[in-house]
């Protein structure tokens, strides 16, 4: 794999591999936390810091990290700051923190996160580990603003709270639903299909030179295939 | 070659060591000591009951329940009296039982609703969060019992597709007039 410049492994978190539109990880508060803008912005921050502090740490241990434990390691570094992002936001932004209830705990298992450790912070240096956490988190806000002012404007009439028509006219409550939720980020998923479609591998391309996902795991099934010869 | 199971061992006991320690510093950092003095915590709120009992003063706290922030659900939680009627908080859960809507009620001297508002809400936006506005909560103003379907004391029309959300509001404000009445009774 060639070397990426640090503004390469930024732009490819934000738009190339858009965890939510490209990779289709972690859907869970794309889906859930979507029903209004500032919930988005709140949410998108939040795992932005996890996501960059989880990635630098994990990346200047990453020769400290024995192979054995390194997914325990992973996760207790990376539950270690979502508890302090939810310690710091129920102190200071107690509202948005009532808002966001469960899913700001559940940012721990958001795959986005353990993913980039697994994929690019256990294998790459701190500086471009923070690139792409920065990359990749604010592709994620950016993912997550997007569909929650197509629902908010939509299905609320309104955008960041602020009500466009008062509120005696109602949005199309289809778009507050969940429902309204998988049909947005369905198509928004198919839009950014058409604007950056890749030419589809050739059949005869095996392994991971023929696999469109190989350029984010690193081209780990012919590793593994060529340990296991 | 008991040795090889060491280093992954004290690898993952120190990280868990260091990110305890970090975790106990934030929770010192930001941790609030809950008011508990019923004169401070009347002082605080007092704005509110204000909002919710027009003209009354001397605010009492009668009683509050112990932690209710996460625990009361469908409960009465703090009971406060004053000159001219009393006002009564009361958790209520709508559509998430996690999360019940703190609804605070003035009651004045003869029973009768005199304000509603909702301290906190956390419902399904462009849903039940529309409960949350003035001019729907104005319809308690002036009664002693409600419904949503009018069959028992005054109806209340509901927030169309927040049906769970109005219930629970309707039935916080039922709560807090019987509780209203229990107050005066002491009182007397």
């Amino acid at each position: 794999m060639e070397k990426k410049s640090i503004w390469q492994i930024f732009r490819n978190g934000l738009i190339d591999e858009n965890p939510t539109f490209r990779l289709l990880l972690g859907m869970c508060a794309p889906l859930a936390i979507t029903t209004s803008a500032s919930n988005a912005i709140g949410m998108g921050l939040a795992t932005t810091f996890v996501l960059v502090c989880s990635n630098a740490v994990i990346s200047a241990l990453r020769r400290v990290i024995p192979k054995e434990v390194r997914l325990p390691a992973f996760i207790t570094i990376i539950a270690g700051f979502v508890t302090i992002v939810s310690l710091v936001m129920q102190r200071y932004f107690a509202s948005l923190y009532d808002s966001l209830g469960v899913f700001l705990e559940l940012i721990v298992v958001n795959c986005i996160i353990l993913g980039r450790a697994e994929m690019f912070a256990s294998k790459n240096k701190v500086i471009p580990s923070l690139a792409d956490g920065l990359g990749m988190g604010l592709g994620f806000t950016a993912a997550l603003l997007i569909i929650s002012t197509i629902r908010e404007i939509l299905g609320n009439l309104s955008w960041f709270g602020f009500s466009f028509f008062g509120d005696d006219v109602s949005g199309m409550l289809f778009f507050i639903l969940p429902a309204g939720a998988f049909f947005v980020l369905g198509m928004l998923t198919a839009l950014m299909n058409v604007i950056f479609a890749k030419k589809p591998a050739k059949k005869n391309d095996a392994g991971c030179a023929g696999c469109p996902g190989a350029s984010a795991c690193g081209g780990s099934c012919d590793r593994k295939e060529a340990e296991a010869k | 070659m008991k040795f090889k199971y060491v280093k992954p061992t004290l690898v993952l006991l120190i990280i868990c060591v260091v990110i305890s320690a970090a975790l106990a510093a934030t929770y010192r950092l930001t941790y609030v000591p809950p008011v508990t003095d019923p004169a401070q915590i009347v002082a605080l709120m007092a704005d509110d009951y204000a909002e919710v009992l027009p003209g009354s003063t001397d605010y009492v706290l009668v009683e509050r329940t112990e932690g209710y922030e996460k625990l009361a659900r469908g409960a009465v939680v703090e009971r406060v009296t004053a000159s001219n009627g009393c006002i009564v908080t009361v958790h209520s859960s709508g559509q998430y039982d996690s999360d019940p809507i703190r609804v605070l009620v003035g009651v004045g001297a003869d029973g009768a609703v005199t304000g509603v508002k909702l301290l906190k809400i956390s419902e399904t936006p462009g849903m039940g969060m529309k409960t949350n506005n003035p001019r729907w909560l104005a319809q308690f103003v002036g009664g002693t019992s409600f419904s949503l379907d009018g069959r028992t004391g005054a109806g209340i029309d509901g927030v169309t597709s927040a049906t769970k959300s109005s219930r629970a509001v309707v039935n916080a404000v039922n709560m807090a007039v019987e509780a209203a009445a229990e107050l005066r009774k002491e009182a007397n």
